[in-house]
């Protein structure tokens, strides 16, 4: 019987080797894939669809927000604020993140407080 | 609706007396011409309403996998202009400056609707008032009400302006909150530039003028003299922006006291106009009295009101 060649003894090897790192691969993506589908399952139970949903139109919240013992509320659904980016008022009304980018004289301040503080026109005080 | 000569007639006399005087002998106050329309591209149209669509697609790009994964989503969405129609009616009796200095302007042994008076008008008065009731009254601050038939509409009622279609496309257009305006002339050149820097990357380079009332165009010039504190070799260097030398600012009378800053596309700003604007006609009525009246239909409005930004102010 002839001798296998060196050559093919490491081809051979690393055969071997790719196949037993495509085993691993192919492991890792079973558990992700069976992670994955328990969250599909997840949104499922709660009425979402699994094809995921599309960006529905922002709109103007009803409801209103204290600032400094003063009541106001949204007029417009979406707008841009400068360090941040485009937010919708909605988001605004919920976020409670003290942020640099927003700071006035070294305070941080969150996008509605940050509103206003600068008399944006994108709020309306609401007089009682 | 009619001349009020009264005052000349008290002073010169209830005769005439060619001493020379001619319409040069004529003078008014300065009157405000339409500047506004000028930035907007007209656009001839024989309908009253336009439609127009928007089409915008998603991210498309993905990396590569043998399993045929769609993504993409292409959404159209309706832009509907309608015009509006304004006009011009004026009704005049021209003896009424028969017999009295003004009498240069009648036209002894032809038409009243020929007389010197009634093309003085049409070629001089009627016009400068036109463009400075459409440019104060109408273009920025307009907000359409049906007139009361048989009465005159009021000022600022023949059509929805700059200002309220961009109230009324809502959401559609971009705001940039920046709050009100700094007292400092120098703080609000700062507040211009960074109106600019907080539109999208792909728009800084593109979008050519930002508009403003003339007030602050001024304070806009004062404050960049101020703030880099050097000689410029051009009066035009003091309208554009240090960073963004594509973009310069507009001062429109039609803005008024508005505090509001807005900017677009070139292309984007749309006048649509049915009929000539300028064009006049001169009938005579009832005997001796001339009517003059003109009629068009126009919009000022934006063929992608998602190009379109506004700062956050009235």
């Amino acid at each position: 019987m002839t001798e296998t060649s060196p050559e093919i003894k490491d081809q051979l090897a690393q055969i071997l080797e790719n196949q037993k790192a495509l085993a691993e691969r192919n492991d890792e993506l079973a558990i992700e894939n069976g992670k994955l589908k328990k969250q599909l399952d997840e949104l499922a139970s709660k009425g979402l669809p699994k094809d995921g949903v599309e960006a529905e139109e922002p709109v103007i919240p009803a409801e209103s927000f204290k600032v400094n013992k003063s009541v106001f509320k949204f007029n417009l659904a979406r707008f841009f604020v400068p360090g941040i980016g485009e937010v919708s008022a909605t988001d605004a009304l919920a976020d409670k993140k003290k942020r640099k980018e927003l700071a006035i004289d070294g305070k941080d301040l969150t996008i509605t407080e940050w509103l206003v503080a600068k008399g944006s026109g994108v709020i309306d005080e609401v007089v009682a | 609706m009619a001349i009020a000569a009264s005052d000349v007639v008290t002073e010169y006399g209830s005769y005439y007396l060619d001493h020379g005087q001619s319409a040069q002998d004529l003078y008014a106050k300065l009157l405000r011409p339409s500047v506004t329309a000028s930035h907007f591209r007209t656009v001839p149209t024989t309908e009253t309403v336009k439609r127009y669509g928007t089409a915008e697609l998603n991210r498309i790009l993905q990396p590569f996998q043998k399993a045929f994964t769609p993504i993409g989503t292409t959404t159209f969405k309706p832009t509907k202009i309608e015009l509006y129609e304004l006009k011009i009616d004026m009704q005049e009796f021209p003896d009424d400056i028969a017999d009295s200095w003004l009498s240069f302007l009648e036209g002894p042994g032809i038409k009243r609707a020929d007389w010197p008076l009634v093309r003085w008008l049409m070629e001089v008065k009627i016009p400068e008032r036109r463009d400075e009731d459409y440019e104060l009254n109408e273009a920025y601050a307009g907000v359409f009400a049906a007139p009361t038939p048989g009465t005159a509409g009021g000022a600022g009622t023949a059509m929805d302006g700059i200002k309220q279609v961009m109230t009324a496309l809502g959401a559609r257009i971009n705001t940039i909150t920046m709050g009100a305006i700094p007292s400092a002339d120098i703080d609000f050149c700062t507040y211009v530039e960074d109106y600019v820097k907080n539109h999208p990357i792909e728009y800084r380079r593109r979008i050519d003028n930002v508009y403003m009332n003339e007030t602050l165009h001024l304070r806009y010039r004062e404050g960049k003299r101020q703030k880099y504190n050097a000689s410029y070799a051009q009066a035009a260097d003091l309208d554009t922006l240090y960073h963004f030398p594509n973009v310069k600012v507009v001062g429109l009378p039609s803005h008024g006291a508005s505090n509001k800053l807005w900017s677009t596309l070139p292309s984007n700003r749309l006048r649509l106009v049915k009929r000539n604007p300028k064009s006049l006609e001169v009938q005579e009525g009832t005997p001796r009295q001339v009517n003059i009246y003109g009629d068009w239909w126009e919009a000022l409005n934006f063929q992608h009101p998602e190009s379109v930004f506004k700062s956050d102010l009235a």
